[in-house]
């Protein structure tokens, strides 16, 4: 079934074109990636698709519903969470607080019945109070539940992120270079553990990286942009065959005249 | 220590404080009593910018306007037909408010409200926009407001102002109306709609992800501020008795940003604390407005100079920004957990003086 469909998606920042006529179409429960050299247009994509840029041109469809152009806060509620190239975590908030925040979105309650404490609303916050505790426990991260989140380790503020993103029940997770400053053995262990997310919480995932390893190492199939332009989609293989991929990571050779 | 010991300990706290303003009520003078009336106004007013600003982490300067809405319209609901007649002076007063004369119950909620929906009018657009700017919206509202107070001669009596408003507001009043103001707060504050405020302060972008609709939550918390700043208003309005526009430049908004600042931003308990700190201070530094006195420093004398006592507390609030930036509490509570361990230090401490 498809859960998300892009439609010749473009973004212009006035002279720029940032992305050009840009598709994709993801299957629910696929795990795709989408790489490219620095500036091509990757996290502009992501934008465009939590609301966060207006798109220029194109459609955006998610489970069969037009969400082109919406409120970031509507396009969540709908089931599209992400995480941030540089983390953006609520810092002075303890960790438990982070993920009970991607709770409130469904809350039903008034903010009359929160402020006056209201057994509706006492009801609703036990619930949201359990539902955060397990989904840390599913993380590992219950150990650390009350401590500032600013303050953790940078791995853990990654983990964090998406298990904050984890919170608003998404159907789809994009995730904008999780990787991004860990080691080797530190992106071996996020590959497992997106893999293992997928399967916990019946997602749909789309990363964007520039660690081939994790990349390569996860990804069944994987898109190339270059200048807001897809120049290749296939397999880890393919892809690494390409010779415009080729090209755009390590430029041509120039013929000796 | 049990939630439920520091629940009995706040009941029988609050029993003790309010047992206390009724015998200042009856037993003190009447400049005593009001000065502690207006410590609990500007920390009613501390309380509502900490919500707006202090939680949800948007600067706003519009108090003052707010404030005038409230003190406004509760004393031209309470002054009586009669003396309204007579103070009208340059153009009598128009329909509902000529004759309307209600008593301070009903029309400290209607004032309140009406505070309330202006807060709302002003907080559609202005939080539209960010940061200073919208800073700049709010301040020029509140601006806008007055200039209309001071010409609206047929409503609001123009620059001459509302005289012989009753003077209703008592401490069991005030106070009550403060515990009313944290109780709500606190209670929101710590709800999912607080965690809301706070994650929009640390991060707008990436609450919006999460499904926080920014808008609609900051218009909430500056409405409810709103409704505080309002109801601050009206007590201020029936403790003066007298309601004048140059009372709500954007001084007031300065003053209010000074005590929620020097209390600590998100510290309820500390917009209490900055707000006994500079009403004290206010009236302990009187004398220098004074001309009449003299201080002698070093040999020469100087002699007290109106505007001076402003020129002190300034001169206070920069070395606190400079050395305490976190204000007095931070962004703590005070709590009765925190005061038992303190306790217990200064008791192990003696007895083991006295062992020695």
């Amino acid at each position: 079934m498809t859960i998300l469909k892009v439609d010749k998606l473009s973004k212009h920042f006035g002279g720029l074109i940032a992305v050009s006529n840009f598709n994709i179409q993801l299957e629910q429960g696929e795990l795709v990636g989408l790489i490219g050299p620095n500036g091509s247009g990757k996290t502009t994509v992501f934008n465009m698709i939590t609301g966060l840029y207006k798109p220029t041109e194109g459609r955006i469809q998610f489970d069969s519903k037009g969400i082109t152009g919406l409120r970031p806060d509507r396009i969540t509620a709908f089931g599209i969470s992400r995480t941030f190239q540089n983390i953006r975590l609520f810092s002075q908030l303890s960790v438990l607080d982070n993920v009970k925040v991607g709770c409130h979105l469904r809350l039903r309650s008034s903010p009359i019945a929160a402020a006056l404490g209201l057994p509706g609303y006492r009801r609703e916050e036990q619930e949201i109070d359990r539902e955060s505790t397990s989904l840390l426990e599913r993380v590992g991260l219950a150990d650390v539940a009350q401590e500032e989140a600013g303050g953790l380790p940078y791995g853990l503020q990654r983990k964090l992120e998406i298990a904050r993103a984890l919170a608003t029940q998404p159907k789809l997770l994009l995730l904008d270079e999780p990787a991004a400053g860990m080691n080797p053995a530190e992106t071996g262990e996020l590959m497992n553990f997106i893999l293992k997310i997928m399967e916990q919480f019946d997602l749909t995932v789309w990363v964007v990286e520039h660690q081939m390893r994790l990349i390569m190492g996860i990804c069944p199939k994987i898109l190339v942009l270059d200048h807001g332009v897809t120049i290749a989609q296939g397999t880890p293989d393919e892809i690494q065959n390409d010779p415009k991929v080729i090209e755009a990571y390590l430029g041509v050779e120039e013929e000796d005249a | 220590m049990r939630k439920a010991t520091g629940r009995i300990l706040t009941a029988v706290g609050l029993l003790i404080v309010f047992m206390l303003l009724s015998w200042a009520e009856k037993n003190l003078d009447p400049y005593k009593c009001r000065i502690l009336n207006l410590i609990a106004i500007n920390a009613i007013w501390a309380v509502s910018l900490n919500l707006i600003y202090g939680y949800t982490g948007q600067f706003s300067l519009g108090h003052a306007g707010i404030i005038a809405i409230g003190a406004y319209a509760s004393s031209l609901l309470t002054v009586s037909v009669v003396k309204k007649a007579k103070f009208f002076m340059i153009e009598p007063p128009i329909w509902p408010i000529s004759v309307i004369q209600w008593p301070f119950a009903p029309s400290l909620v209607v004032a309140t409200l009406a505070a309330t929906l202006f807060g709302f009018l002003m907080g559609f657009p202005a939080l539209q926009l960010h940061g200073d700017y919208m800073a700049i919206v709010t301040l020029g509202f509140a601006e806008v407001i007055r200039v209309f107070i001071m010409n609206l001669y047929s409503i609001t009596n123009g620059a001459l102002g509302v005289k012989a408003v009753p003077a209703y507001t008592t401490l069991l009043w005030s106070w009550g109306c403060l515990a009313f103001a944290i109780f709500i707060v606190k209670k929101l504050g710590d709800s999912s709609y607080g965690r809301a405020f706070k994650a929009i302060r640390e991060d707008e972008v990436a609450a919006e992800t999460i499904g926080i609709s920014v808008f609609h939550h900051k218009l909430l918390a500056f409405t409810i501020a709103s409704l505080f700043a309002g109801l601050g208003g009206v007590l201020w309005a029936h403790l003066i008795c007298s309601t004048d526009p140059n009372a709500f430049t954007f001084l007031l908004s300065y003053q209010i940003l000074i005590v929620t600042v020097m209390g600590g931003m998100g510290s309820l308990t500390g917009s209490i604390i900055g707000s006994i700190i500079y009403v004290g201070l206010a009236e302990l530094l009187r004398p220098l407005d004074t001309p009449t006195t003299a201080i002698r420093i070093l040999g020469t004398t100087i002699r007290g100079h109106p505007g001076t006592r402003m020129l002190v507390i300034s001169i206070l609030f920069v070395m606190i920004i400079l050395f305490y930036r976190r204000g007095i509490m931070g962004s703590k509570e005070f709590s009765w957990k925190w005061l038992l361990s303190k306790l217990q230090a200064v008791f192990k401490s003696k007895t083991t003086e006295q062992e020695k």
